[in-house]
């Protein structure tokens, strides 16, 4: 063996022990990466699974009752017919008047204000009240609308009162909405000499939608499983005729309604039927939950498709 | 063996090999024109005139973003119906002097101009300057397409219903602005499609399209083909030298290939101050300025 093969053995020999060494090291990269997907999907899955068994557990607990039609009378004990109607009449109300006032709010502070101090103070504020427990809000409700204002327990008041309850919420998710838009988009509305607010209009209103819906519904969802901040407000029981848009009468509704039967009016009606009637109205409040999610995104998706043309 | 030799050792078997030097042999070529095909050909010495007049009259510019100053004295002038390409290396202010001239830094928080730049007898920089009619005379095309998310019909048509345009003028206008970005061809059987289906290039002359349709008497252009790849650009550039017959043109580029290939006038800006503008021809074969000369030579940037 001449010299120079020796050499060029050693040099073979040198490269493959780098090789190993990499292969080595790249072996253990891959474990530690498998390791950490596989406690996150794990995580994950076990999260969604309790999810999923909540939302079966109440549908299978509610269901049965549910699909008896005299559930949704509204005579009688056992019916939640009055407590639909109010939950929904609350429901719609309140959002005719959060989303405009939300989303102009929102517009001027992404869009018109100048960042500034005041902004700053503006989104304390909201992230503080969006921490503030709704019993307070509740309380809080009660003294200033309810009190000061003389609305009395009324629904309107019960409105007011998810009013703050949600606002700061319904901001920042409509200002998340518009500020995710892209700067260059804006620039190229602005460019074509359109002013700022049929840019505004045309170009940022139509692509923060998908975030606009998610606020719309998170608001709805809150609306609907509110209790607390209702009772004191709102009222626990019913007139004799709910089924009316006045907005100035006292009314429960359905999460009201199943709290009452289990605290303060447990043993005025049998047993079994405050069961029945706090398993059907859970089942139906997820039902009614499911509904505007789904319902709003496809409304959402074909508002967008008209707009863009996708 | 003997045909395989003659081969680059980079193709594979059955690769054809493009040579941009015999481009008989290439089928499928992309629609450029006879002209566009080779780099360099159009030749803008033969419609440069010096004794243009200055469309917009830009004098003693200084700019700052709060408090750090972008520009230093610039004065340009920019001549009616040519090309003034806008060069220098990242960051010395030619993006932030382009916007300047439609206004489009007062949407950039703590930004200032001082300084006059004098269009059709007023100063843009005043900040009693409409700057919606101003951004209707001087349009603008950006870096990246910005196309938005509508069918390309509603893309072109925005700034003709900005203006309020009956229908059937806006339908004409939108025609013709494609047929000016040379994308009619392309995109007149899906005019209801969704504009983000184009292909980068086709979105970039959309861009263009949608500027031309409101009939703008400037096009101030940041960098158009920087995103694109080289046959989309030489469409654009090729564009270029055809709209400058009706308008007047003012173009950033970071490449120098492109500023001698389409422009008139090139400034050079460095650390904000531009260094010096003349005829194109000028600046490339004849730089006063040893920045200018290191520059284009490739000694920085």
């Amino acid at each position: 063996m001449s010299a120079q093969q020796q050499i060029s053995t050693s040099v073979e020999s040198d490269e493959r022990q780098r090789l190993l060494s990499l292969e080595r090291l790249t072996q253990r990269l891959h474990l530690k990466n498998n390791i950490a997907s596989g406690i996150l999907a794990l995580i994950t899955l076990l999260g969604a699974l309790l999810f999923i068994l909540i939302v079966i557990k109440v549908l299978w607990d509610g269901i049965p009752y549910l699909i008896n039609p005299d559930f949704y009378g509204s005579t009688g004990t056992g019916t939640v017919g009055q407590q639909i109607f109010n939950t929904l009449y609350l429901l719609i109300l309140s959002e005719i008047i959060l989303v405009p006032i939300a989303l102009a709010a929102a517009i001027y502070l992404v869009e018109y204000a100048r960042q500034g101090p005041l902004v700053t103070v503006i989104h304390f504020a909201a992230e503080t009240l969006a921490g503030v427990p709704s019993l307070v809000l509740g309380l809080f409700g009660y003294l200033v609308f309810a009190t000061v204002l003389h609305l009395g327990l009324t629904r309107l008041t019960g409105t007011l009162t998810l009013l703050c309850l949600n606002f700061p919420v319904a901001l920042r998710l409509f200002e998340d909405a518009l500020t995710s838009v892209a700067r260059e988009q804006r620039e190229g509305g602005l460019a074509l000499g359109s002013t700022k607010w049929h840019m505004i209009r045309t170009v940022v209103l139509p692509s923060s939608l998908p975030g606009i819906i998610t606020g719309i519904v998170l608001s709805a969802g809150k609306v609907i499983a509110e209790a607390a901040a209702l009772i004191f407000t709102m009222g626990s029981s019913n007139p004799s005729n709910v089924y009316t848009l006045n907005p100035m009468i006292s009314t429960d509704n359905l999460t009201i309604h199943i709290w009452y039967l289990k605290t303060v009016g447990a043993g005025t009606i049998p047993d079994n039927v405050a069961n029945a009637v706090s398993a059907g109205s859970a089942a139906l409040l997820i039902i009614i939950l499911l509904v505007i999610n789904i319902g709003s995104r496809s409304i959402g998706r074909l508002i967008q498709r008209k707009v863009m043309a996708a | 063996m003997e045909k395989q030799s003659q081969r680059p050792a980079y193709l594979a078997q059955n690769e054809v090999e493009i040579n941009p030097l015999n481009k008989t042999q290439v089928e499928n070529l992309p629609e450029v024109s006879k002209e566009a095909q080779h780099m360099g050909s159009f030749d803008p010495t033969k419609t440069l005139k010096t004794d243009a007049t200055t469309k917009i009259d830009v004098q003693h510019t200084n700019f700052f973003y709060g408090a750090k100053q972008a520009l230093y004295d610039v004065s340009l002038p920019i001549r009616d119906r040519q090309v003034t390409a806008l060069i220098g290396p990242s960051g010395c202010g030619k993006s932030t002097f382009l916007r300047t001239l439609n206004r489009m830094n007062d949407l950039v928080p703590g930004a200032r101009v001082e300084g006059l730049a004098n269009f059709d007898g007023f100063n843009i920089y005043d900040p009693k300057t409409d700057v919606v009619l101003l951004r209707q005379r001087i349009g603008m095309v950006f870096q990246r397409a910005n196309t938005f998310p509508k069918s390309i019909f509603e893309n072109v048509a925005y700034g003709l219903k900005v203006q309020g345009k009956p229908q059937n003028v806006i339908k004409e206008r939108v025609e013709k602005s494609l047929h000016g970005a040379a994308l009619w061809d392309e995109v007149k059987d899906r005019l209801n499609t969704s504009a983000l289906g184009l292909s980068g290039g086709q979105q970039q002359r959309l861009c263009i399209a949608r500027a031309l349709a409101v009939e703008p008497e400037v096009l101030l252009m940041d960098e158009p083909c920087s995103a694109l790849d080289p046959i989309a650009t030489l469409k654009i550039e090729e564009m270029i030298t055809e709209l400058v017959k009706d308008y007047t043109i003012v173009i950033v580029t970071h490449n120098m290939q492109q500023a001698s290939r389409v422009s008139h006038f090139t400034g050079f800006f460095l650390s904000g101050k531009l260094v010096e503008v003349a005829s194109t021809a000028d600046i490339f074969e004849h730089p006063h300025h040893k920045e200018t000369e290191d520059y284009i030579s490739g000694r920085f940037g």
